[in-house]
C-alpha cells in the first residue's frame, strides 16, 4: 500500500529552466524564487520518497488543440524532454513507473471515470485521457 | 457576438481564450505548436513570409508577428502557450511577454513582481 508523504509546487516551469539556463540564481528578480529550493532538496534527501507523481500543464508541447484532452496519465516507460521551443539543452529522458500508472488509470475506471485511448508523445507510450465534464456530470 | 461560444465570465481587458478564439486563431497556433521543433524554428527565421504563407496565416496574424507583438497576437486567436514558442524564438522570455501586456519597461514589470511578494 502507498503512503503519500507530501506534495511540492513550483510555479512556471518554462520561465524558470530558462533562467537556470541562463543561470540567473544570484538574479535579483529570481534570487527569491531559487532561495526557496534548497530546504525542498533537504526534505526530499531525508524522506528518500519511492516515487515522484509528476501533475503538470502541457504547456503546448505533446498536445495541440485538435486533440486537447482536460486530463491525460501517462503510462510511459521512460519520458522524454523537448525544450518546448525555448532553445535550450534538453534534459535526459526520466523513467516512468507504468505499474502505479495503471493502477491509478484502473483505479479510476473502477470508479466511473470515462477515458479514451490516445497515442502518447515518444517512447511508444501510451496516455490515458479522462474527460473532466463526464466525471462532472458523474458526480452530479 | 455569435452565440454559444462564450460559456464564461467577462473579464475587462482579458482576452479568453475559448472556442471562439481557437477557432480564430487556428492557424497561428499550428505554427507556432510545430516551433517545439528545432528544425521548424530554423526554417521560420530563414524565411518568415514563406513559413507563414506554408501554414495560411491571415493577414492580421502576418502583421502581428512582423512586428513581434504579443497582444497583437492574442487578439488574432494565439493562444499563449504556443506562442511563448515564438517568442522563444526571438529570445522573449515571460517578463518580456509581462512588459508588453502591462505597458511597462521589462524592468518595471519585474520590479512590479517582486513588490508583490514582500
Amino acid at each position: 500500500m502507498a503512503r503519500i508523504i507530501g506534495g511540492l509546487t513550483t510555479s512556471h516551469i518554462p520561465a524558470v529552466g530558462n533562467a537556470i539556463h541562463k543561470g540567473l540564481f544570484d538574479d535579483p528578480y529570481w534570487k527569491p524564487f531559487f532561495d526557496a529550493y534548497p530546504p525542498i532538496r533537504e526534505w526530499l534527501d531525508e524522506h528518500k520518497p519511492a516515487v515522484a507523481i509528476n501533475i503538470y500543464n502541457d504547456h503546448g508541447l505533446g498536445f495541440f488543440l485538435d486533440k486537447m484532452p482536460t486530463f491525460a496519465i501517462g503510462a510511459a516507460h521512460e519520458y522524454v524532454n523537448e525544450d518546448k521551443g525555448w532553445c535550450i539543452p534538453k534534459l535526459d529522458p526520466f523513467p516512468g513507473h507504468p505499474r502505479l500508472s495503471w493502477h491509478i488509470i484502473e483505479s479510476m475506471v473502477a470508479d466511473e471515470f470515462r477515458h479514451h485511448l490516445v497515442p502518447g508523445a515518444g517512447g511508444g507510450s501510451r496516455l490515458y485521457r479522462a474527460d473532466a465534464a463526464v466525471l462532472a456530470g458523474r458526480a452530479q | 457576438m455569435e452565440e454559444g461560444f462564450h460559456h464564461h465570465i467577462d473579464i475587462p481587458g482579458t482576452t479568453i481564450f475559448d472556442g471562439e478564439m481557437a477557432m480564430k486563431g487556428h492557424a497561428l497556433n499550428k505554427m507556432c505548436y510545430s516551433f517545439n521543433s528545432a528544425s521548424a524554428r530554423d526554417e521560420f527565421l530563414a524565411d518568415p513570409e514563406a513559413y507563414m504563407g506554408k501554414f495560411k496565416l491571415n493577414e492580421e496574424q502576418r502583421q502581428a508577428v512582423r512586428g513581434r507583438d504579443v497582444l497583437k497576437m492574442i487578439e488574432a486567436g494565439g493562444n499563449i502557450y504556443y506562442l511563448a514558442k515564438l517568442a522563444g524564438i526571438y529570445r522573449l522570455d515571460m517578463q518580456d511577454i509581462g512588459a508588453q501586456q502591462t505597458g511597462m519597461t521589462k524592468e518595471e514589470f519585474k520590479e512590479k513582481l517582486r513588490r508583490a511578494g514582500d
